[in-house]
């Protein structure tokens, strides 16, 4: 019904042409305009667009509506001739109805234009049919009357003006209302209408009859089987056999109406959806791509003070001068929306700027949006600066993660690449030194002696470095089981007798044979009394070393006493620090790695004991450790299975914990 | 009879030591130096030991370990474990695969030897 309908739209000033125009197109009609600015393209375009429509400006500098108004009347009275005007006195806007006018609209009222044209139009159309059938009625001729009657697409009623009872009805409102022709002819205007909008109707059919009125828009109709159908009415008068009745035309409105109701639903739907969504959502209409609308979220996010504010930028004003590619905003915004223009739509990521400078990374999705005859792009922006965050964090705990699996793995490696050429080097020298690749003379033999005394500290040094790494990164296991200090007393004392006495020194050992199995790991322990006994051995030149073991409180007490040469005082506080040895070339030539207190001093700190020193130079020191009773439970190697029956899992457990070097 | 020994190392400088050691020993010496030569040499070889080195690379050793358990043929052979490890992780592995015992590199000859005829002994 609205199809291709032509405006010509008579104005000069461009603002108010682009809000007349924006004001149909929002109305969805379906229409080409025109737009002229003086009289001399009025009159071609009257003559070459040939408007349905014109709306007319009411004073502009060279012309105005009177003047056009004229023109019109005379060579095209039947076109609606609509004024649009800023403010007008209401004697002329009268004085413009009278002259023939169809209406005048305010322009800040600009919402009642859509309607208004609608409402013209149609009224101009049916003028035109009523005029044809008036034409064609006043030939007389019942039959010509019939059959026009009969064909119209309208449904049509003719009614007695007072009874307001049926006289006759034509096929089509038969069709529409569910009766036969029979039915209608005893009918009358109440039964065809819902009861509730009866007087309504009425009242509306009174006004036809008088001729105050000709069209009502938009009534209820109710047919036969009581279903509800909306109809624009118009009506005129008819002289059959001398009687002047009432005729309507019926034309359904009811697909319109409802696609103007569920236009507006969604309008509605669309409206609550843009108010609400935190999403910030926006518009933008070429050909300059600003802003033309932009939601809550969008002020908020964009920190500006209110939408009208939004709507003074475009989209690379919001935007750092250069994106992070090095492309300019302005340059690569255009391309981003040309593609969505040409491809529907376009995601892409985006480095904004909010009002007060600061830049923040978003995901925007632009679409293309048809609507009638406007194309303009809708725009969703996500801030993603939070999520981006998130993703680094994740990303450097896994590199974390990463950097300290490494660490470990390197740990493997290391210890295996260094010890397995140790291995090969020290069995070579054996090999040799032991006369089973011939005889050696003494020369060679001490020569391969020193070769060997240096693979055996080289050994000692990978593992004490190895070790302190484990204790220091956490990754040492401690194997925790009821074990006898004094066992390990004993062990260390058969390690380290003969490397006493051969410098002359005895070893005594004290120990309290009542203290009871405590918790600990044996290897480890060992591991620090053998360190304590061998530093004693080393700096001792005459006397002896003394091993205590007492119970103490809740703890079990080992001294290691040397008649040594002592620590200096100074020297006391960095004893258990790594590569701390107290007199450089003594020390290397002794063996020291400068980590064996330090190793002692965690493990001893990993069974939440104490270790300590006391010394007098000159006279000796004395090496102190606890070892509390009370001991957290630590994991027990798992069970293991046996395939070959032979081994029984006892003999495997001694074996491996006796093998153990 | 000689007994034959099977080591499994990819480090051939560990591997002549070794087995001079072990020939002087009175054993009879065979080696593999890789996972796939690993399983063949065991069931050509029919050793009466294997020495093998855990950590070989692409984690060989574990691997050999397994497969050498799952063969019908080999997974009576008694295997000494060789290793530059001695964290828990790795000796709870090895002690579910049922290793007669095992040793971190550089080790003591002697001890090595005590073994081995401890365990040949309980075979």
């Amino acid at each position: 019904m609205d199809k291709e309908m032509r405006i010509l739209i008579v104005e000069d000033s461009a603002v108010d042409a682009e809000l007349i125009a924006r004001e149909l197109a929002k109305g969805g009609l379906a229409h080409t305009s025109k737009r002229v600015k003086s009289k001399d393209e009025f009159l071609k375009a009257l003559g070459e667009f040939a408007p349905d429509v014109i709306l007319c400006d009411y004073k502009m500098p060279s012309f105005s509506a009177p003047e056009a108004l004229e023109i019109v009347k005379k060579s095209y009275p039947e076109t609606p001739f609509i004024v649009v005007s800023g403010t007008i006195g209401e004697d002329v806007a009268i004085d413009t109805i009278k002259l023939g006018a169809t209406d005048y609209i305010l322009k800040d009222r600009l919402g009642r234009l859509v309607p208004a044209v609608r409402r013209a139009l149609k009224e101009a159309r049916i003028a035109c049919d009523i005029k044809q059938l008036e034409r064609e009625l006043s030939l007389a001729k019942e039959e010509e009357f019939r059959v026009v009657f009969e064909n119209a697409v309208d449904g049509i009623l003719i009614v007695d003006k007072e009874s307001k009872k049926f006289y006759r009805g034509n096929d089509s409102i038969c069709r529409m209302l569910g009766y036969s022709p029979e039915e209608i002819e005893n009918l009358a205007v109440m039964d065809i209408h819902p009861e509730k909008d009866l007087p309504y109707v009425i009242k509306q059919f009174e006004k036809q009859a008088k001729g105050e009125i000709h069209l009502v828009e938009d009534l209820p109709v109710k047919r036969k089987d009581g279903s509800i159908f909306y109809a624009d009415i118009n009506s005129t008068t008819i002289a059959i056999a001398g009687k002047v009745y009432l005729i309507g035309f019926f034309r359904d409105t009811t697909k319109r109406k409802q696609a103007e109701d569920l236009l507006r639903t969604s309008e509605e739907k669309y409206r609550s959806l843009f108010v609400s969504s935190h999403d910030a959502i926006m518009t933008l209409e070429p050909p300059l791509w600003k802003f033309t609308s932009g939601n809550p979220a969008t002020v908020k996010m964009f920190k500006v003070k209110n939408e009208a504010e939004f709507l003074t930028y475009e989209p690379w004003k919001l935007s750092p001068e250069y994106q992070p590619d090095g492309r300019s905003s302005d340059a690569k915004a255009k391309e981003m929306i040309e593609t969505a223009m040409r491809k529907g739509s376009n995601f892409f990521d985006w480095t904004h700027k909010r009002a007060d400078g600061e830049e923040f990374l978003a995901n925007v999705l632009l679409s293309r949006v048809e609507q009638g005859e406007k194309v303009f792009v809708h725009a969703t922006v996500r801030d993603i600066t939070e999520q981006r965050r998130l993703e680094e964090e994740l990303r450097n705990a896994d590199e974390q993660k990463a950097a300290v699996e490494m660490k470990s793995r390197f740990t493997s490696m290391v210890s295996h690449e260094l010890r397995s050429p140790l291995g090969a080097i020290k069995e070579g020298i054996n090999l040799v030194l032991e006369g089973l690749a011939g005889d050696v003379n003494d020369e060679q033999k001490d020569l391969l002696s020193t070769a060997k005394r240096n693979t055996d500290r080289l050994g000692r040094l990978i593992n004490n470095v190895l070790d302190f790494q484990k204790i220091e990164s956490g990754k040492m296991g401690f194997d925790i089981r009821k074990n006898d200090i004094n066992e390990v007393v004993q062990e260390v004392n058969d390690t380290m007798r003969l490397l006493a006495t051969g410098k002359g020194l005895d070893i005594v050992v004290d120990t309290d044979h009542n203290i009871p199995k405590i918790r600990f790991d044996k290897d480890r322990i060992v591991q620090v009394l053998t360190n304590l006994v061998s530093n004693a051995v080393k700096y001792t030149e005459k006397g002896n070393i003394t091993i205590s073991t007492k119970q103490e409180d809740d703890a079990v007490h080992v001294i290691v006493r040397d008649t040594g040469i002592g620590i200096k005082a100074e020297d006391m506080e960095k004893l258990f620090q790594v590569f701390e040895q107290l007199d450089g070339a003594r020390d290397k030539k002794k063996g020291g790695t400068g980590l064996g207190l330090a190793i002692s001093n965690e493990i001893i700190l990993a069974h939440h004991g104490k270790i300590w020193a006391e010394s007098q130079v000159g006279k000796g020191s004395a090496f102190h450790f606890t070892i509390p009773m009370k001991l957290k439970e630590k994991k027990k190697i798992g069970e293991i299975l046996v395939e070959n029956g032979k081994i029984t899992e006892n003999d495997l457990k001694e074996a491996l914990n006796k093998q153990r070097q | 009879m000689a007994r034959t020994i099977l080591i499994i190392d990819d480090d051939p400088d560990w591997v002549q030591m070794i087995s001079k050691r072990l020939r002087v020993n009175g054993f009879q010496v065979e080696a593999a130096f890789d996972s796939i030569q690993a399983v063949s040499q065991a069931l050509k070889v029919k050793p009466d030991l294997i020495l093998l080195d855990i950590l070989m690379p692409a984690g060989g050793g574990v691997g050999v370990l397994e497969n050498l358990r799952a063969n019908v043929n080999t997974f009576n052979i008694p295997v000494i474990a060789l290793t530059a490890l001695s964290d828990k992780q790795t000796v709870e592995t090895m002690v579910e695969l049922g290793v007669s015992g095992y040793f971190v590199k550089p080790l003591e000859m002697v001890k090595l030897l005590e073994k081995i005829e401890d365990v040949l002994i309980k075979k």
